[in-house]
């Protein structure tokens, strides 16, 4: 009987919800590259939905646990993008999320309204950890030796057609190098074209390998980015030059290698003229050329290709102890917007200024009262003079004396380092945001550029933080949802790629540089200076669409400098602002970049740096909620 | 609607008298000022260093600067309430309202709102101070006017009590010292440990960005802040003193009328 009621039950409640609800969108979500996971870093989740029922719109979202609940940090980010399925639509998104620990599992979500039309969660601890990606973009599984190569690191190797590559930079950040060989790159999207150039100008490693169909070498986009320029096969008898740089015999049987001559960078194995082995730096990131194609005999079987990958990979062995601490915690006290909440970055009225007033005030009504007493018989006259005074006081203290920083919603600060990757059109920007809440309230964050990664977060202050942040990733990125109470200060380390705004060309002669610096951008360029050889040399302001030609001689300058600190010195050549608190922005960004270097040790790559008087990572023209913000821009000069 | 009480005010013979007695008085201007320099001291111990924002801790400046205001004031309007603020300190109620022959509740009104003027210019005085304390803390203008509704009604309620007070123990001062300095040590002290609701400084802190100490009471399905319940019962208090001491007058008005016969008789035998 009982049966029977709770089945009625059921049907009635599964009668009453709308049909297009029930089950008639299936969702299948898989984590990182093939599965495998970099904790740490940001992966990307990949979901295909199935709408089998009439159209929807909804919201996909997928939902990562991060921080610590020691830290006090311990927080959610829900990544949403607006989904459109008409009826009998299949279609597949990826996401790049954050992941740090195995405990929570990773929630993706469907939902209309509020409605949850699909859902799943995704284990971690059923995925595949590694501490090193590799993706090989090739026809074969000839990578898998990789995986034992490096005893220290965890590593895994991850086959992906083309097609399957991420579509933004955000997506390649769990992975340590692309290894391709015998397949093309010019079937990748533009997306996926911008996205791999931009993994590389910020640290990846492209390693492009020999293979019989030589011609893929050639094919513009590869060749944009190749060390060499490649001319066709050859047959060789045995490969010498590796015996000799690995110390290891190779078998010298005939084997095919690519014939090629190098145009730019660094030759490791090999001549210029016939190079094996050949790296070029792309920005902050490196693009490798093997002339040998690794999959053919004698080379799977030969004992230096692990020394061999090692020096390709370059593998840092040691415990990263800096990203260590960050990932702790143990940097927060050091963050550039803590260094600034140090400083009197706020506009009271002084001591001074209130002492002033006070005595202007009580002397005014001591003077009203002492006429008063003499003249009793004009008491009324005075009485009026008293409420006039107060009046007049009461609105000086609500206008001119009104410290403006502290009476609206949030402070709001944006201190980027903007990195110029020379020769690769890009720049690398490292922002570090404050939001500091003074009445409590939700607040969003506007980002410039769409593929922003949050790197970092932790709140500081009385009032206690919201643990859900959602991060709105359709078309632009913005953060919802930053709940703040009462005088509380949420900071943020982002990270993020753009087109280069300011081009520099160096060109070095005999008795120094020459120099020319274009900014492309649409803020003026302030303040721009080279330092070479512990020397400094100031080219002023460059305007947007301006263009500056200098020479620059060293031995014509004193070195009196040389031995202060880099940041002391850039912050007292700092473009002159009437607001002396930017000062106080350009001081922690100048102390976070160079740190304690002395401009000696600073300058033994020459560079530039420079001003923008503008926020970088954030959309600065927001009515509500104005950002305070400064860009350091720095570019190093290889000569 | 404002208009009426105040042109009721104006025509009340004993509010008249009590206007032209406080502004030829001395005493507030000298009173008016010692405040003043009270307030301001605090205010420059309290001022936040120099455009720095300490994370740790939330702005003292307007909570400290209003609750002297709400500490003074309170004082100054218990005691100066409970003492004879018209005419000679030796004239009864008895002989104010022989005197004054008008009725109960329009002498009663008249004295209090004359007796409220010293409590109106001291919570103007404050006025420009705690704009600026409010300011530097990063109190917006509702918590300001929260803040001034409160000194204001709690402060006014004891010039009540003290009122009440005068016109029933006014023949025992002792009497009267004593218990004006126990019920000003309740309010402002022990109110807080016994009924936190009823603590005037920590209802304006309340209304503050400091945390809500006071939390909220829900009533009839309402819920209401904790500033908003120590104003009501202020209020009540107020109300509730204001009724004792007509009831008082009333009852020494109809006392003295056969005493006074009774010695007019006397004197015409």
């Amino acid at each position: 009987m009982y049966r029977l009621s709770l089945w009625c039950i059921l049907a009635l409640v599964f009668g009453c919800v709308p049909g297009s609800v029930v089950a008639q969108v299936t969702m299948e979500a898989r984590l990182g590259l093939q599965g495998v996971l970099r904790l740490g870093k940001w992966n990307v989740v990949t979901v295909q939905v199935h709408n089998l029922g009439g159209a929807v719109m909804g919201t996909l979202g997928v939902r990562t646990w991060l921080g610590s609940e020691a830290r006090g940090d311990f927080h959610t980010t829900t990544f949403t993008r607006p989904v459109e399925l008409p009826p009998g639509a299949r279609k597949r998104f990826t996401f790049a999320v954050p992941i740090s620990g195995i405990a929570d599992p990773v929630e993706v979500t469907l939902r209309t309204g509020e409605t949850v039309l699909a859902q799943q969660r995704l284990d971690l601890r059923e995925a595949l950890h590694a501490e090193q990606v590799i993706v090989g973009l090739t026809q074969d599984v000839s990578l898998d030796f990789l995986a034992t190569v490096f005893t220290k690191t965890h590593t895994r190797v991850v086959y992906l057609p083309p097609s399957e590559l991420p579509q933004h930079w955000s997506g390649y950040d769990s992975v340590s190098a692309v290894v391709v060989k015998g397949v093309s790159l010019q079937a990748l999207s533009v997306e996926q074209n911008t996205a791999l150039h931009e993994w590389l100008a910020n640290g990846g490693t492209l390693i492009a390998a020999g293979d019989s169909q030589y011609t893929l070498l050639t094919e513009p986009r590869l060749r944009t980015l190749l060390p060499v320029e490649v001319l066709g096969l050859q047959q060789v008898e045995g490969l010498p030059a590796f015996v000799a740089r690995y110390d290891v015999p190779f078998p010298e049987t005939p084997m095919v290698v690519v014939r090629a001559r190098l145009t730019r960078g660094q030759v490791l194995v090999g001549t210029s003229d016939a190079p094996l082995l050949v790296q070029r730096r792309f920005g902050k990131g490196r693009v490798v050329f093997l002339a040998v194609d690794y999959a053919m005999q004698p080379f799977p079987s030969w004992q230096g290709r692990g020394a061999l990958w090692n020096d390709i990979l370059q593998t840092p062995e040691n415990v990263d102890f800096a990203r260590l601490f960050a990932e702790l915690g143990m940097l927060d006290e050091t963050h550039p917007i803590m260094k600034l909440f140090g400083r009197p970055v706020l506009d009271f009225p002084s001591h001074l200024t209130i002492v002033g007033y006070l005595l202007l005030y009580c002397g005014l009504l001591a003077v009203l009262f002492w006429r008063m007493s003499k003249h009793q018989e004009r008491c009324w006259r005075y009485w009026g003079g008293v409420v006039v005074v107060i009046v007049v006081f009461a609105l000086s203290a609500l206008s001119p004396l009104l410290e403006r920083g502290l009476n609206q919603p949030a402070l709001i600060f944006d201190v980027t380092t903007m990195e110029l990757l020379s020769e690769t059109g890009y720049a690398h920007l490292q922002g570090h945001l404050g939001v500091f809440s003074v009445r409590g309230g939700q607040f969003d964050l506007a980002f410039q550029q769409p593929e922003t990664i949050l790197r970092h977060t932790f709140t500081r202050g009385v009032g206690k933080a919201g643990k859900d942040l959602e991060a709105s990733i359709a078309g632009s990125f913005t953060l919802h949802n930053i709940a703040l109470e009462p005088w509380a200060l949420r900071v943020f380390s982002t990270e993020s790629m753009a087109p280069t705004p300011v081009q520099v060309i160096v060109q070095p002669h005999a008795a120094g540089l020459t120099i020319q610096v274009q900014n492309r951008g649409a803020l003026p360029l302030q303040g721009a200076t080279v330092v070479y050889q512990g020397k400094i040399f100031a080219l002023g302001a460059v305007a947007p669409g301006e263009a500056v030609f200098d020479d620059l001689y060293p031995t014509l300058r004193n070195a009196e400098s040389a031995q202060e600190m880099t940041w002391r010195v850039l912050l007292k050549r700092r473009p002159a602002e009437a607001d002396t608190r930017i000062a106080y922005l350009q001081e922690v960004l100048l102390q976070q970049y160079f740190g304690d270097k002395r401009l000696a040790e600073a300058s033994e790559t020459p560079f530039l740096a420079g001003w923008l008087l503008a926020p970088a990572t954030l959309v600065p023209a927001s009515a509500a909620w104005p950002a305070q913000g400064v860009t350091l821009v720095v570019s190093r000069l290889t000569l | 609607m404002v208009w009426i009480p105040c042109r009721r005010a104006w025509r009340n013979p004993i509010f008249h008298g009590g206007l032209a007695a406080f502004a030829q008085q001395p005493m507030y201007r000298s009173y008016s000022l010692n405040y003043i320099a009270a307030l301001a001291t605090v205010l420059l111990i309290t001022w936040p260093k120099e455009g720095f924002v300490n994370l740790r801790d939330l702005p003292f400046t307007y909570n400290a600067l209003g609750g002297t205001t709400l500490i003074i004031l309170a004082y100054l309007n218990v005691s100066q309430g409970a003492t004879r603020s018209l005419g000679s300190r030796y004239l009864s109620l008895h002989d104010w309202l022989v005197l004054a022959p008008v009725p109960a509740g329009r002498f009663l009104r008249g004295y209090l709102a004359a007796s409220c003027l010293e409590l109106l210019l001291f919570w103007g005085l404050s006025f420009p101070l705690l704009i600026l304390a409010a300011h530097v803390s990063g109190e917006p203008l509702l918590h300001l006017g929260t803040g001034m509704l409160i000194i204001l009604v709690c402060v006014g309620s004891y010039r009540i009590v003290g009122v009440t007070l005068l016109t029933c123990f006014e023949r025992d001062e002792f009497l009267l010292y004593i218990l004006v300095r126990l019920l000003y040590v309740f309010f402002i002290l022990g109110s807080g440990f016994v009924a936190p609701l009823y603590n005037p400084v920590l209802a304006f802190a309340d209304a503050s960005l400091w945390p809500h100490r006071l939390g909220s009471v829900t009533l009839l399905g309402l819920t209401l802040h904790g500033w908003v319940v120590t104003v009501v019962l202020h209020l009540l208090l107020g109300g509730g003193s204001f009724i004792i001491a007509l009831a008082r007058v009333h009852w020494v008005q109809r006392r003295g009328a056969p005493r006074e016969t009774r010695e007019e008789d006397r004197g015409h035998g």
